[in-house]
């Protein structure tokens, strides 16, 4: 009853970074709880993937052969599986597309509460502390449950786990009802291919939400003729149509890591973050004080940009 | 056909703004129509404009303030909206996922909908959990961010992408009856003009208490409580330039040509 | 036939008919005049079956036909930025009308008079006639030839459009066919008369009569005397024949021409003067109304549609002069008014057919017209000035814009506008509370008009109120109406967004929602005058608030205000561009101005709804003349100014503009200007062209070349309080 489970992530064959995160996670919450750590791999080169698992603090690592792919069905019959064979205090998950594909219905599947998108968890044994963020992180909430749980957590928040462990390994046989298989992956695609590779340039001028309107994209595209440098922007530029998806830094589109990142205008939701935290050195320009790219950022100019980016340009010129 | 659309009205916050015990200050709050919940909207309308779906209707949890947002989404082009509210929901801080869903079955098992539309989260608390516990509770097949939908329902399959990480696209067909849960980007959402959100005064807008529902209302309390809110303590250690537009400019560039990357 | 009495100059109509000839001509002329009037009834029919439109048209008909017939007679509109047009037009049209009078009085003559009294077409009135006949119809025919001259040979390029057709073709050549026709007809009756010396007064004729002298045409003896000659008698090689095929000819093509007005373009004789009579002085300026009736629509289909709506379509002659201004047109926006116009028209013809119906508005070419071509347009009232048969574009293309706000269809930078003046009642979607704040840096306060009486009510507007650069402007002005000591306030919070541009792109409703807001907190304020900052407010004010029927919404709960009479429907209340204002107080000499304070060599761009909107042209110039500088004009000036882009919506929507109008604007001013490159002020009188000129001076590269200012900050240099304005830091510093 003081166990943890934690389940991972991979894609084509690839362990997530997310995943080892996870495992982070799980044993600071097992060291509060005084339990063990059991991690799941479903799916995919399970025998591999154990072995990359094994990292210092997991106790047990239990492999799932079906399939190469993530299908939410599979991860959702699992996971209630071994929840019913282990019976951990918390299930933590990551709070990935694929997590958010299944969390939840293993929570309602299993009458437990469930906390998502997490950036801090604190136990008592007892009492679960969940610290989520709120308005685009403009605040932070601790949020109490009492009993057991199913928790999704929020990457980079936790650093990955490394060494190397001497966890069991185990396989565990799922029951698998075909039948409740009622959705199935056929392929997957790279979408934001093009002209343009953000992730090669070593400046980027990136602009967000505070550019206001299309027409005002002329001023960071002056900006970053001056400087030589690329363009690249947050998710609701491209949503807009404004730039096209190859421009889209984050989660869902490009990682980026050039020398500089200069965020014009972007509050640095922990989407977009994903996609830029590795940046060298990171240049916030940006009205709000309080917004959450001041938290990365090296740099910051507290003023509105269309102010600083034409005399910045001018700068160049 | 028919297509439930879950809309919710999310609050927004000022760039200053105060915190009172857990939540902010009225006055800092304005509300708004859940950004993600525009794009379902849409989608669903899309789907009876292509003579794919017969009716379009809307549910949301909320007090009576926010009709006007949900007139927003009538006038877009649902046909009617249930509202739900209840004076037990009125002391509940927190309506956790589990409580919604055990609200929003009820009217799913009234209405007997083809396809359930959420969207990803909502903007002000992105808990994200909603559409696929949901589903869960109903027996509903479901897909998780979706962000396209091909509008062929023929053969009582639905071919999606899901949006994952990395520029990458999973291409997926899912048994109806479903659960989707609706990415931005999927669609561009049409407006809701004042005209047709006074038309939409017409429109059926039923508005059920727990107790119509048959939902218990300890169902509702939900597990997980807030204890505290606040603004994150700034973790920066970033250097902040200060200064006239001219002056912050300068120092950047100053900091670009040091780093040998500007002209 | 008619026996001449033989000592009166005169000559005969018919010479030469038969008399089955003569009634073959008649049973003609009866079916032409069938066939032109069941045309003209059936158009007319169709107007009666369209809409109602919302404003008068037909009321004052008397002094409406007076003033119409001034219009079109004087050929104002065709001369206006056209000088070979206005003569082209004025030649055909005074040569046609004189031919149509001298027809009539032969008409007259020949049927109510001759058999009565004797014909009084003879002697010096006959030879008067002729003589005004053949100089008039010269020039016809020239007019003629410099129009056929422009079209085939200059091709001018308004001329030629997708809507240019043979209809265009046939019309020319058949006015060419008869004004020829006709000389030739007159040469060869006079040659073969024997060419009576007093025929000299035809000398158009008469010379055609020398020429065939010269080649020696031949002539049968004796037809001119005959009073039973026939031309059939004497078929062959010799000019009795020729009069008599010219006769024939002449008298077909001119049926022909007759009966096919009310079908084609000579149409617009009678619809484009119809259009003139029923015009509404205040179109453009003032939109009409929507009925508070949920269930109107705008333009779902073409029966949506006004009677003059459809008139204006069948008005236009497809002359392209609109176009020919459009600023859209001319920055590579996909819109042509001509085409918008001509398109309804063939789509309406095409549905009168039994064609397919379509929706009239839509995305992605499956409609009448495309969102795109709207969304384009400007508002800037060019092409109806323009137009020389006052087509009301604006009021169909208000219609279409509605229809696309009822349909959703509203680009995603409009829609946020729209969201941001519902949610928070300004286009920035800035806090209310905030919007006073541009007066911070004032070293004076700027009084509460909600609070105390004073005599400007002041309405700073959202550019003013929340743009940094158009703060500097608001800024200027408060502190020239405080040197100036005049009583003046604001309404802070409860100054929203003042609708103008929102009600042209077609949200109706928010705009009625706005203007029953502002006319609300003004009831409880007591004050004299409103003074605009920006010309769009000042437009909607004077313009349209007085027109908008509150009481329809009184029972309507999403219309919050409690509002319900007509405001200021008798005009107690003057509402002012500021420069009007200050021009007054300039006048007044309550400003400190010497006439030299300043000597830059300015030029001033006219805004559209300060000038074409509103005719105010001069009270900016007198201000910046009165701060000393030397004003230069720009080649479009006054009522031919060129809009800088930012109207209908275009400040907030996005176009690929080649060359964008502000950028265009800005090279107009140094090159084209007298002073061309030494022009160091371009001088606005509107924030959203100061927005928009800002923005132009940046991407077209102007910024060292030439500064944007509004004439309130040369004001305020001029009257050497720019520290008052907060605009300079102290020199002491
Ligand atoms: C499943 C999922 C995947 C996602 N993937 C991505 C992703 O890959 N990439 C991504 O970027 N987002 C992603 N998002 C969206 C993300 O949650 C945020 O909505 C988005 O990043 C916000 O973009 P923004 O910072 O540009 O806009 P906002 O959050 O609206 O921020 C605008 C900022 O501009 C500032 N500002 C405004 N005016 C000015 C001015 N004049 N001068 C200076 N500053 C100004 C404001 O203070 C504010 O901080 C994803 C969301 C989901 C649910
Ligand atoms: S109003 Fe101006 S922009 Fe619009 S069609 Fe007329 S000339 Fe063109
Ligand atoms: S609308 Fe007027 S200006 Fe335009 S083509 Fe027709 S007649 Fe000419």
């Amino acid at each position: 009853m003081t166990d943890i489970l934690a389940v991972t992530d991979h894609r084509r064959g690839e362990l997530r970074d997310v995943s080892y995160e996870t495992i982070t996670a799980g044993r600071q919450l097992a060291d509060e709880t005084g339990g063990d750590l059991h991690v799941a791999v479903v799916s995919g080169p399970v025998g591999d993937f154990a072995e990359k698992l094994n990292r210092e603090g997991v106790d047990v690592v239990h492999t799932v052969e079906y399939g190469e792919e993530f299908n939410h069905d599979v991860y959702t019959q699992v996971v209630t599986q071994l929840y019913d064979e282990l019976a951990p205090q918390y299930v933590l998950a990551p709070n990935s597309v694929n997590g958010l594909g299944y969390a939840p219905a293993v929570a309602n599947a299993l009458d437990l509460p469930l906390v998502t998108d997490t950036v801090g968890l604190e136990t008592d044994g007892e009492t679960l502390t969940a610290t989520r963020e709120m308005y685009g992180g403009k605040v932070e909430t601790a949020n109490e449950l009492t009993g057991n749980a199913v928790v999704t957590i929020r990457g980079a928040e936790w650093a990955g786990a490394d060494g190397t462990g001497d966890a069991e390994i185990r396989e565990f046989h799922a029951e698998i009802d075909e039948d409740a298989i009622r959705s199935s992956v056929t392929g997957f695609e790279e979408v934001g291919g093009g002209d343009v590779d953000i992730s090669e340039a070593d400046v980027l001028v990136s602009v967000g939400r505070g550019i206001e309107e299309e027409e005002n994209l002329e001023l960071i595209e002056e900006l970053a003729d001056a400087l030589d440098a690329t363009v690249s922007s947050s998710r609701p530029i491209v949503d807009n149509g404004w730039l096209p998806k190859n421009r889209q830094v984050g989660q869902s589109g490009k990682v980026v890591t050039p020398d500089v990142y200069i965020a014009i205008g972007i509050s640095g939701a922990v989407q977009h973050v994903a996609g830029m935290k590795g940046s060298e050195t990171i240049v916030a320009i940006n009205t709000d004080p309080n917004a959450p790219i001041m938290d990365i950022a090296d740099y910051a100019i507290h003023d509105d940009l269309f102010d600083v980016v034409p005399a910045l340009t001018e700068e160049f010129q | 056909m028919k297509i439930l659309v879950t809309v919710k009205e999310v609050s927004t916050v000022e760039d200053e703004f105060e915190i009172e015990g857990t939540t902010i200050a009225d006055q800092y709050l304005g509300a708004d129509l859940n950004e993600w919940d525009d794009y379902a909207i849409e989608e669903a309308v899309q789907l009876q404009e292509a003579g794919i779906a017969d009716e379009v209707v809307t549910v949301t949890i909320g007090p009576e303030e926010c009709e006007q947002t949900i007139r927003q989404a009538l006038a877009k082009g649902a046909d009617r909206a249930i509202r739900v509210w209840d004076d037990a929901l009125e002391d509940v801080d927190l309506l956790d996922v589990g409580a919604k869903t055990a609200i929003l079955r009820t009217v799913v098992e009234a209405e007997e909908p083809d396809l359930v539309l959420t969207g990803v989260q909502s903007g002000d608390d992105n808990w994200g959990g909603t559409g696929v516990s949901l589903a869960e509770e109903l027996g509903f097949e479901w897909g998780a961010v979706v962000n396209h939908l091909e509008h062929d329902l023929e053969d009582g399959t639905a071919s999606v992408r899901r949006e994952l990480e990395g520029g990458v696209e999973e291409l997926t067909e899912i048994e109806l009856p479903a659960a989707l849960t609706i990415q931005t980007g999927i669609n561009e959402p049409r407006y809701a003009s004042l005209r047709g959100i006074r038309q939409a005064q017409r429109k059926e807008l039923d508005v059920h208490t727990l107790g119509d529902l048959g939902v218990d209302e300890g169902a509702v309390e939900g597990a997980v409580t807030v204890t505290d809110m606040y603004e994150p303590e700034s973790e920066t250690d970033a250097t902040v330039w200060e200064g006239s537009p001219e002056e912050t400019a300068s120092e950047l560039g100053e900091l670009l040509r040091e780093k040998g990357v500007a002209p | 036939m008619n026996v001449l009495a033989q000592t009166e100059v005169t000559r005969e109509t018919y010479w030469g008919l038969s008399s089955t000839e003569y009634a073959l001509f008649y049973l003609l002329a009866t079916v032409t005049i069938l066939v032109f009037l069941y045309g003209v009834y059936s158009r007319f029919t169709r107007y009666t079956a369209g809409d109602d439109d919302p404003f008068a048209r037909l009321d004052n008909l008397a002094s409406r036909i007076v003033s119409s017939t001034k219009i079109v007679l004087s050929n104002e509109k065709q001369f206006d930025r056209d000088l070979y047009g206005g003569l082209m037009h004025a030649f055909i049209m005074w040569g046609f009308l004189t031919l149509l009078i001298a027809t009539t009085i032969l008409f007259i003559d020949g049927y109510f008079w001759e058999p009565f009294q004797g014909s009084f077409w003879v002697g010096d009135f006959y030879l008067a006639y002729q003589f005004i006949v053949d100089a008039m119809g010269l020039l016809f025919v020239v007019g003629i030839g410099m129009a056929m001259y422009r079209r085939y040979w200059v091709r001018n390029e308004r001329l030629w459009d997708r809507h240019t057709s043979s209809e265009d073709d046939i019309f020319i050549w058949t006015l060419f066919a008869l004004g020829v026709g006709g000389f030739l007809l007159e040469g060869l009756r006079i040659y073969a008369t024997g060419m009576p010396d007093h025929e000299i007064v035809s000398f158009v004729g008469w010379g055609l009569a020398l020429l065939f002298q010269t080649i020696g045409l031949p002539v049968v003896e004796g037809t001119a005397t005959d009073p039973n000659y026939t031309a059939l008698g004497v078929l062959g090689f010799n000019a009795e024949t020729f009069h008599w095929l010219a006769w024939w000819s002449h008298s077909l093509i001119a049926f022909f021409f007759i009966a096919w007005i009310p079908y084609a373009k000579p149409f617009h004789m009678l619809s484009s003067f119809a259009n003139v009579v029923t015009r509404d002085e205040n179109a453009g300026k003032r939109l009409p109304n929507v009925p508070a009736d949920l269930d109107a629509t705008n333009a779902e289909s073409i029966e949506d549609f006004t009677w003059k709506e459809m008139l204006d379509q069948d008005a236009c002659t497809k002359c392209g002069r609109c176009s020919s201004v459009c600023p859209a047109k001319a920055s590579g926006r996909p819109l042509d008014p001509r085409n918008v116009i001509l398109d309804l028209k063939k789509y309406r013809e095409h549905r009168a057919e039994g064609g397919e119906q379509q929706p009239i508005i839509a995305d992605g070419g499956t409609s009448v017209i495309d969102t795109e071509t709207m969304e384009s347009c400007m508002a800037c009232m060019a092409c109806m000035d323009a137009c020389p048969v006052e087509i009301e574009h604006l009021q169909s293309f208000t219609r279409l814009n509605r229809q696309m706000t009822d349909q959703g269809d509203v680009d995603p930078g409009m829609q946020d506008v729209f969201q941001n003046v519902m949610q928070n009642g300004n286009t920035f979607g800035d806090s209310q509370r905030s919007r006073g704040e541009w007066a911070d840096d004032l070293e004076f306060d700027v009084a509460d008009a909600r609070e105390q009486e004073v005599d400007y009510l002041w309405y700073v507007g959202d550019y003013p109120s929340y743009d940094d650069r158009n703060k500097k402007v608001a800024r200027s002005l408060a502190t020239i109406l405080q040197e100036a000591d005049v009583s003046f306030g604001i309404l802070f919070d409860d100054e929203k967004y003042d609708g103008n541009d929102i009600r042209r792109v077609g949200e109706e409703f928010l705009y009625v929602e706005l203007a029953g807001h502002h006319v609300e907190t003004w009831d409880d304020c007591e004050f004299d005058k409103i003074v605009c900052t920006d010309p769009h407010s000042y437009n909607t004010f004077k313009n349209e608030y007085p027109e908008v029927d509150f009481e329809e919404f009184a029972d309507d709960p999403m219309m919050p205000f409690d509002y319900e009479q007509r405001w200021n429907k008798d005009g107690e209340i003057d509402v002012y561009h500021w420069t009007q204002a200050v021009e007054e107080l300039v006048d007044e000499r309550r400003l400190e101005l010497s006439g030299t304070e300043l000597d830059y060599t300015v030029t001033y761009h006219d805004p559209c709804h300060l000038g074409r909107y509103n005719d105010e042209y001069e009270a900016p110039r007198e201000i910046i003349k009165a701060t000393g500088c030397e004003l230069d004009e720009m080649p479009r000036n006054r009522a031919d100014s060129f809009c800088c882009g930012g109207g209908g919506g275009g400040l907030w929507m996005e176009f690929d503009e080649e060359p964008k109008p502000s950028e265009e604007r800005l090279r107009e001013a140094l090159e084209d200007t007298d002073a061309g490159s030494s022009i160091e002020k371009f001088v606005v009188a509107c924030p959203m062209c100061m927005t928009m000129y800002e923005d132009g001076r940046k991407t077209g590269g102007f910024e060292d070349d030439i500064e944007v200012v509004d004439v309130a900050e040369l004001l305020v240099e001029a009257i050497d309080a720019q520290e008052k304005a907060g605009l300079k830091i102290a020199a002491a510093d």
